[in-house]
């Protein structure tokens, strides 16, 4: 291979972006977070952005490149759902490795909490499904991913308190954490005392619904040398674009997580062994479990034991979600890229593990349908 | 289920006899002339070979194969509605529906039972729905 990613910075923006706009969020987070990287806008002549689906918007990426005043040679607009900010890092790699672009700033802004609201978010977000065959019968996010868990748990013994001790898990990792949106800790009793939702989900089986904005910067391993902070490589990416239609998903309990994995752990030349954390894709218990086992971390029905046994804590064999995930630092999934890369780093604020080198990040958008991974590694 | 849930519903020329089917209280799902595949929802070509579908009527019957109870109104228009009972439903023909099941306490509710169509008319529609068998 020639050349070769790295993040060399970053910049995670407040929790509440109330009475500001999507561009104005971005432009800021996008200006914080080369000047992490010790760069300017002038420097910039690559920009992705999505994820956006908060205002009206027919070109989101471009739109944020012409309102900072760039004219990049790389441009691109990531409409992935969850899975856009792991698809994005993924694409800004590729377009350093192939020398379309020497600076590339990836970012996200979302106002869905202050502006939109929960009702509003979870609506936008069901148009994700068929209008014409799933949303007449009441489907919408999350009981779609109820189906999964109930089938899941069915066929692999799972229980419901083994879900909810990933929400422990990583609300533990979140008291921790001074930026986290929810930071008391909590017990399996408090997350099946929480409403159920749609069954077997309760409340605190499901991610947050927050505001979020933040941007990572990326250029060439060459270029990196001379950034302010230890930049950290893009070691290996993989992507996969499973079934969105539920009911034409055939196997519920084995998803796309399974290919996009190998793929990036085959392009990075690492085994799932050599991993020492990761940040996984958290929109629900559910997702954490079926994912842990599709991309090999454990054997398909074992991540729920695991997870109760503490094998996830932050001083367990795979430290997961860190920083608390969505599930409860914030929704907005380069907080999963960011947290890696502060870890990384050696700076994270929260929880610290002890020199980590290889971290593995997963995002997923749709229903458990668009698949992405990125391994990461320390300088 | 209610009208609120129909209003992006918009049957297409090649959806269109699924609905017409509904109405006249038949399930009636594509299948392809050439690999005898069945396919849903319906498209304009079997996109297992690429044959011609066309549309035959089935019994109806099947087992459940995942489901969930709906239990807390997150949108507004649900509110009337919850709680329900979200599941698919695998037909003996060998495809898988999502659909509602109603006739049952959501405590009776477990993957694995037996259940068959029927129908409900919601507003401008007839949503095909499944009771236990």
């Amino acid at each position: 291979m020639g050349r070769e990613a790295c993040i060399v910075g970053y910049h995670e923006g407040p929790l509440d972006n109330a009475g500001r706009s999507c561009r104005e969020i971005a432009a800021t987070v996008v200006r914080e977070a080369l000047a992490d990287a010790g760069l300017s806008l002038g420097d910039v002549d690559g920009l992705l952005a999505g994820y956006a689906w908060e205002e009206p918007s027919v070109m989101f990426a471009s739109e944020i490149a012409d309102y900072l005043g760039t004219i990049p040679t790389y441009v691109e607009t990531a409409c992935f759902g969850g899975a856009s900010p792991a698809m994005m890092i993924a694409r800004a790699a590729r377009a350093i490795e192939q020398s379309l672009c020497e600076v590339v700033v990836v970012a996200v802004a979302s106002n869905r909490a202050s502006k939109v609201g929960r009702a509003g978010a979870i609506a936008a977000l069901r148009d994700v499904l068929s209008t014409e065959f799933e949303v007449p019968y009441g489907a919408f996010i999350p009981p779609v991913y109820a189906l999964t868990a109930t089938r899941y748990m069915h066929e692999l013994g799972v229980t419901p308190e083994q879900l909810a001790a990933v929400a422990v898990t990583q609300r533990e990792h979140a008291s921790l954490h001074p930026g986290a949106a929810r930071r008391e800790p909590i017990s399996v009793d408090d997350v099946l005392g929480s409403p159920v939702i749609a069954s077997p989900l309760h409340l605190l089986d499901c991610c947050l619904v927050t505001d979020f904005g933040a941007a990572v910067v990326l250029t060439s391993a060459e270029r990196a040398r001379a950034a302010s902070s230890p930049p950290v490589r893009v070691l290996g990416t993989g992507e996969v674009h499973d079934r969105l239609t539920t009911s034409e998903v055939g196997d519920l309990t084995r998803r796309g997580g399974m290919v996009s994995s190998a793929r990036a752990l085959s392009e990075a030349g690492i085994s799932i062994e050599e991993v020492d954390f990761a940040e996984l894709y958290d929109s629900f218990t559910i997702t954490v479990l079926l994912t842990l086992e599709d991309i090999g971390f454990c054997r398909k029905g074992e991540a729920g034991r695991l997870a109760a046994e503490g094998a996830f804590r932050f001083d367990g064999e795979l430290p997961l979600n860190t920083n608390g995930g969505m599930l409860s630092y914030r929704t907005g999934g380069l907080s999963h890229v960011i947290e890696a890369v502060a870890q990384l780093r050696g700076t994270p604020p929260g929880v610290r593990l002890e020199a980590p080198q290889i971290a593995l990040v997963h995002g997923i958008g749709g229903v458990l349908s668009a698949h992405c991974t990125v391994v990461l590694g320390a300088a | 289920m209610i009208p609120g849930l129909l209003e992006e519903w918009s049957p297409s020329d090649v959806s269109r006899p699924y609905w017409e089917g509904a109405e006249r209280h038949a399930l009636s799902l594509q299948r392809c002339t050439a690999c005898r595949r069945f396919q849903h929802p319906p498209r304009p070509f079997c996109i297992g070979c690429g044959g011609t579908p066309t549309f035959v009527t089935v019994r109806g019957t099947g087992i459940v194969y995942s489901y969930t109870v709906v239990q807390r109104a997150l949108l507004p228009e649900l509110r009337p509605i919850v709680p329900y009972v979200l599941a698919l439903v695998d037909l003996d023909e060998a495809v898988r529906l999502i659909t509602i099941i109603r006739g049952l306490n959501p405590k009776q509710m477990a993957i694995g039972i037996s259940v068959r169509v029927d129908y409900e008319r919601v507003g401008r529609a007839t949503l095909p729905i499944f009771r236990p068998a």
